[in-house]
């Protein structure tokens, strides 16, 4: 019986740390995408547009585990200093990416839903977004390694980090981490 | 010229319509080149004659890690060592194990013994690592030469995970269609995109130029006359409750909207988001696979299976029973072409979001297809 009542005690500290650690999830992404939102009804253009969200992006995303997660297993091949510079442009495509989401002077409108723990340390968050007019389901993934950061946005069921994979996956084929690094300064010049 | 460009299109539709084995380009044949994994030994496609480049695998030849047909079987238990009482008891004070058999082992078995080794080793790494390693993230240990293993490629990786929290890789089994025929598909890649940039974009431009409620208008109305695919399709893949909403929408919308010019259903939470259906999504619940992928020409990616449902989801739209009931090509055109533009003018959007900062526009369009399918399939 006493056993009994351990286990269950122990089962609802567990239960309601998670809850709390859900909770504080969700509250750090809505409080992250109305920051952005808000940055993108005020803005004149997209360029002024991505250079104003950046700094917010770069505090609620974790590019570091992006990029790692889009390289995949080549990512070990990888020195720091190409690990740093990978990662920094990377950041720079996935802002450009999704702030180009976004037309300056329209607010999107956000249904937020139930969270998914999928493990310890990881929540996903479906969301409905109306925007212009269209509805699109968005899966905002998060985890929770020094403080909770976005990992991954999946639109409509498109993996932002699963596309890019499939394309690192090819040039580390060809010619490791420099050709990775050599298309990513590639993309990065290309003007919008 | 006519007749390549006919056995060109028989030959791409040939391979469109029936199911596709490999991923890409034609299989190289298989090698004399093994490498060793867990489940035993595979053999290695060698592209160009060349072992694949970055490749941390120990590759042995085949010859040299032939082994007979039998499961890899446990390792024998060593002979037994002769114990102080036991070598007593024969009368051999040594107490010494018994030497080992002076017979050499023959090279066989030998090899075997390697084989088996290396199988051992791969799931005491796989055991020993902190978390689940998946294919991809496997390092073969470098193997002792002897003089029955080749030397072939000789890479020394530390085995299982290298970074202290790495996880289980979830994005190394990303939704993917085969592309056997990915040159002619990168060709219409190429066509399409240039459509889109010369054609279809000015197109949306000017048509932006309608005040936002008329475009909505115009989009609820078109969406509204699809019903009958909906429809169709949820009661095919027996989902009956979806069928009886996407009914009462239509009602909804079509009295209370005024044929659907306003989307009343929007208010109404249960039906405001039911999950669209087609024949592709049809299909594919009946099992059917994706088959290859295609391009088409306009109509941008596409399966083989998916084309079919394309097909389907036309013969299903009332617009097209109309064009074909005797209404003159005119009245057809000015029927059809205001939801062309309208789709048009939604696939930009997307198109430019995909493609405009990706790596390779071409593999960006094509995981974002198959993604988005799989998950339409999974609905």
């Amino acid at each position: 019986m006493r056993s009994l009542s351990l286990i269950l005690a122990s089962f609802a500290l567990a239960h309601g740390h998670l809850s709390a650690s859900t909770l504080e999830a969700e509250k750090f992404l809505k409080k992250a995408v109305t920051e952005v939102a808000q940055i993108a009804d005020h803005s004149q253009n997209s360029s002024a547009l991505a250079a104003s969200v950046r700094p917010v992006l770069m505090n609620v995303i974790s590019f570091e585990l992006m990029t790692r997660r889009a390289v995949g297993p080549g990512w070990r091949e990888f020195t720091e200093a190409q690990k740093k510079e990978a990662t920094d442009l990377f950041a720079t495509l996935i802002i450009r990416t999704y702030s180009s989401k976004f037309t300056p002077g329209e607010f999107p409108e956000i249904t937020y839903k139930p969270a998914i723990v999928p493990a310890p340390g990881r929540v996903e968050i479906p969301t409905r977004i109306l925007y212009r007019g269209s509805q699109y389901e968005v899966i905002y993934r998060q985890e929770d390694s020094v403080a909770w950061r976005i990992t991954d946005v999946v639109i409509e069921g498109v993996s932002l980090i699963a596309t890019y994979r499939t394309q690192f996956d090819s040039q580390f084929k060809q010619g490791g981490a420099p050709a990775v690094i050599s298309a990513l300064k590639k993309s990065v010049a290309t003007p919008q | 010229m006519n007749k390549a460009l006919a056995t060109l299109f028989a030959g791409f539709m040939s391979v469109a319509i029936f199911p596709c084995h490999s991923a890409s380009g034609s299989a190289a044949p298989s090698s004399d080149v093994v490498i060793i994994t867990k489940e035993g030994v595979k053999s290695v496609n060698l592209e160009g004659g060349r072992l694949p480049k970055n490749s941390t695998d120990t590759y042995f030849l085949k010859t040299a890690v032939e082994v007979k047909k039998r499961p890899l079987s446990k390792p024998k238990a060593a002979p037994k060592p002769v114990t102080k009482s036991r070598a007593v008891a024969q009368g051999d004070t040594s107490a010494k194990p018994p030497s080992p058999p002076s017979t050499p082992v023959p090279p066989s078995r030998k090899v075997s013994g390697i084989v088996k080794k290396e199988v051992q080793k791969r799931k005491a790494e796989t055991a020993k690592s902190s978390a689940p390693v998946t294919a991809s993230e496997k390092r073969a240990s470098e193997v002792s030469s002897s003089k029955t293993t080749p030397n072939i490629t000789i890479t020394k990786k530390a085995p299982g995970t290298t970074e202290a929290n790495e996880e289980f890789d979830e994005y190394s089994e990303v939704a993917s269609i085969p592309d056997a025929i990915e040159p002619v598909n990168r060709c219409f890649f190429w066509v399409n995109d240039q459509l889109y940039c010369f054609v279809f974009r000015p197109v949306s431009k000017a048509y932006r130029v309608l005040p936002k409620q008329a475009r909505t208008a115009v989009s609820n109305v078109y969406e509204n006359v699809e019903f009958p695919v909906r429809f169709v399709n949820d009661l095919l893949q027996l989902k009956f409750k979806n069928a009886d909403l996407e009914f009462r929408k239509f009602l909804v919308n079509s009295v209370a909207g005024v044929g659907g010019i306003v989307r009343v259903s929007d208010r109404i939470p249960a039906l405001a988001n039911i999950p669209a259906a087609d024949t592709g999504q049809t299909l594919a619940k009946w099992g059917v696979g994706h088959g290859c992928y295609i391009v088409l020409p306009v109509l941008g990616p596409s399966s083989a299976r998916d084309t079919v449902g394309r097909a389907g989801d036309y013969a299903l739209n009332p617009l097209t029973w109309i064009s074909f009931g005797g209404v003159s090509a005119g009245a057809s055109v000015a029927m059809t072409a205001p939801n062309a533009v309208n789709t048009m003018d939604a696939r930009i959007d997307t198109y430019d979001t995909v493609t405009k900062n990706a790596i390779d526009p071409y593999q960006a369009v094509r995981s974002g297809y198959s993604q988005y399918r799989k998950k339409a399939a999974s609905e």
